[in-house]
């Protein structure tokens, strides 16, 4: 048994919290798929609006667990700076019970907030509170490793981890600009402004996942130097471009200002270039399968689930596409497949990276084999959500088709969606119970 | 030197983005139109019974519920209310009181006269590179 600090104990705190939140939510979503589909029997029982909001409280909980605690590690391991043990606990014991007060006030059905942020807003200021405390923590840490090197040779993956820290923020802030009247007493305004916090927001996280991605990529010697290449850096500002002005392409249909969509929709095309990188490196190293080491499977499962949903969010960026797109599924299987697909990818493979040398033969082959059930039920899961908004759509541009019409049609490929589910919800529990074992063991 | 390049480099960064932000904020299209403190009223109740879990504004939200963007014009003002007072077979009863029913509609009457969603064939135009913009 390796011997632990205090402070290793508490980021491995961090990562059983994650897996315990991804668990949970992934249930509480398939629950919520049942709710969806038969509402006349479940509507009193298992309300929707509440299932949904616990599923995005749960999953955006492990989202955020997972890069925070990876964040800590990391930084340490690169940095060799020092955080103090009592100010990453309150970190910790806030977000637990911060977490749990949320969930209850979705329990007791009191919310207040908005679509994604539904709790009352007066919970928001401790949400802002812990992530001022992470933010002094990692930079604290960060900066004696500054000291050491010169800003300007960090690896990019630093440049990420501190770009999201800073970014959310900023757009967490903006989240909740509704709360003053110039914003909240509009409708369009107020409509284009929320939409430019969420974008802006899940570019802030998605960066500081990126970053571990970028980290894990290259752990390899023979990678290393990709990490403080001008290619690296390119990207990095392609990233960071769409997180600032990409936002837009979901707010198409909504009569603000053209020039704030069009600017997106140009923006948005940049991603264009990432995928051709994705595709040129593919060429140059294809992806392979093989090997013990679990992190690597869910390393390039993120990589194939960039790909698959960089197509989905270039052709829905399209404004023209975007016209039968948005207001569909389609939108919700992107998103699915950013935050299961790519973001849950990456975390695990973080996950498994820090837990190898606790893994056992067994556990390892285990691991691989959950890997490709998920992705099985992921690729249905994701497909069946893309044809349900191709059914929708064209009813989409019909305002005179009730809402109840299209249903039919677009509920049949939901049950295909709540069927692959299971493997998904079944292979997520397997995966979390192995590294929970390990991560527990490893901090008693 | 090259460390002050970068430093100038991230300053012009920083004013372009907020800049940019302050452009997005001040945005006052000529549909807008300022809620009455009904309408506000009506929005705030929107959002404590959580809404938008199930319907849509603009297509932003849930879709397990029809977009309510232009529900006042399509279903009118007495239907919206049974809605909000009684539920439907897929929707559940809130428990809305009169006053919160008359305000959600106030506010649901002020996002009707904001825009149209979804749009109709004439309503928008499509560009050579393939954006459009709205015309109604």
């Amino acid at each position: 048994m390796e011997t632990t600090t205090s402070t290793t104990r508490t980021y491995r705190h961090f990562f059983i919290v994650a897996l315990l939140c991804l668990s949970a939510g992934v249930w509480i979503g398939h629950l919520g798929l049942w709710s969806y589909l038969l509402p006349e029997h479940l509507k009193d029982i298992l309300p929707f609006r509440m299932l949904r909001a616990m599923h995005v409280t749960l999953v955006v909980a492990w989202i955020f667990a997972a890069a925070i605690g990876g964040v800590y590690h990391y930084i340490q391991k690169e940095t060799q700076g020092n955080y103090k043990p009592i100010l990453l606990k309150i970190h910790l014991w806030g977000y637990v019970l911060l977490g749990g007060i949320i969930l209850l006030s979705y329990f007791l059905n009191r919310y207040g907030g908005r679509e994604y942020w539904a709790f009352p807003p007066p919970l928001a200021i401790g949400i802002a509170v812990l992530w001022l405390l992470f933010a002094w923590n990692t930079f604290k840490a960060a900066w004696n490793y500054k000291q050491e090197k010169c800003l300007l040779e960090w690896p990019l993956y630093l440049w990420m981890w501190a770009t999201g820290i800073l970014f959310f923020l900023y757009t967490f802030t903006e989240v909740y600009l509704w709360t003053l009247p110039f914003f909240g007493k509009t409708v369009l305004r107020d409509i284009t402004v929320q939409w430019k916090a969420y974008g802006s927001l899940v570019g802030s996280w998605n960066m500081m996942v990126y970053g571990t991605a970028l980290y894990l990529a290259t752990r390899p010697e023979a990678f290393r130097s990709y990490a403080c290449s001008k290619t690296a850096y390119a990207l990095y500002l392609i990233g960071l471009a769409n997180l600032i002005m990409g936002w837009a392409h979901h707010i198409y249909p909504v009569p603000t200002y053209q020039w704030i969509k069009t600017l997106a929709y140009f923006i948005s095309m940049t991603e264009l270039i990432v995928l051709g990188k994705l595709l040129w490196d593919w060429y140059r190293f294809p992806p392979r399968f093989q090997g013990p080491s679990p992190y690597r499977y869910y390393l390039i499962g993120g990589d194939i689930w960039v790909f698959l949903n960089l197509l989905l969010a270039i052709a829905i960026s399209i404004p023209a596409v975007n016209l039968y797109a948005h207001g569909t599924h389609l939108v919700v299987a992107h998103s699915m497949g950013t935050t299961i697909g790519i973001n849950t990818h990456i975390l695990l493979a973080s996950l498994f990276y820090i837990s190898e040398p606790l893994l056992s033969e067994h556990q390892r082959r285990r691991s691989i084999t959950f890997f490709y059930l998920f992705n099985i039920g992921l690729i249905i899961f994701w497909l069946g959500l893309i044809v349900a908004g191709f059914h929708e759509s064209p009813l989409i541009g019909n305002p005179t088709t009730p809402h109840i019409k299209y249903l039919p049609q677009s509920n049949q490929w939901m049950w295909v969606v709540l069927i692959a589910s299971i493997p998904i919800a079944i292979a997520i529990t397997g995966i979390t119970t192995i590294l929970i074992k390990r991560l527990l063991n490893a901090v008693s | 030197m090259k460390a002050k390049r970068v430093f100038f480099l991230l300053f012009l960064f920083l004013l372009f983005m907020f800049g940019y932000s302050w452009q997005v904020y001040r945005a006052f299209p000529k549909r807008e139109r300022l809620l009455s403190d009904k309408a506000y009223q009506g929005k705030l109740v929107f959002q404590k019974y959580h809404c938008i879990a199930c319907h849509q504004l603009y297509g932003l939200g849930g879709f397990m519920g029809p977009d309510l963007t232009n529900v006042i014009s399509r279903s009118g003002e007495a239907y919206v209310k049974t809605i909000l007072q009684y539920g439907t077979a897929r929707m559940p009863r809130l428990g809305l009181t009169q006053e919160e029913i008359e305000a959600v509609v106030a506010f649901l009457k002020a996002v009707d006269s904001s825009g149209r969603f979804p749009l109709k064939k004439d309503e928008y135009k499509i560009q050579w590179y393939g954006d459009y913009y709205l015309h109604y």
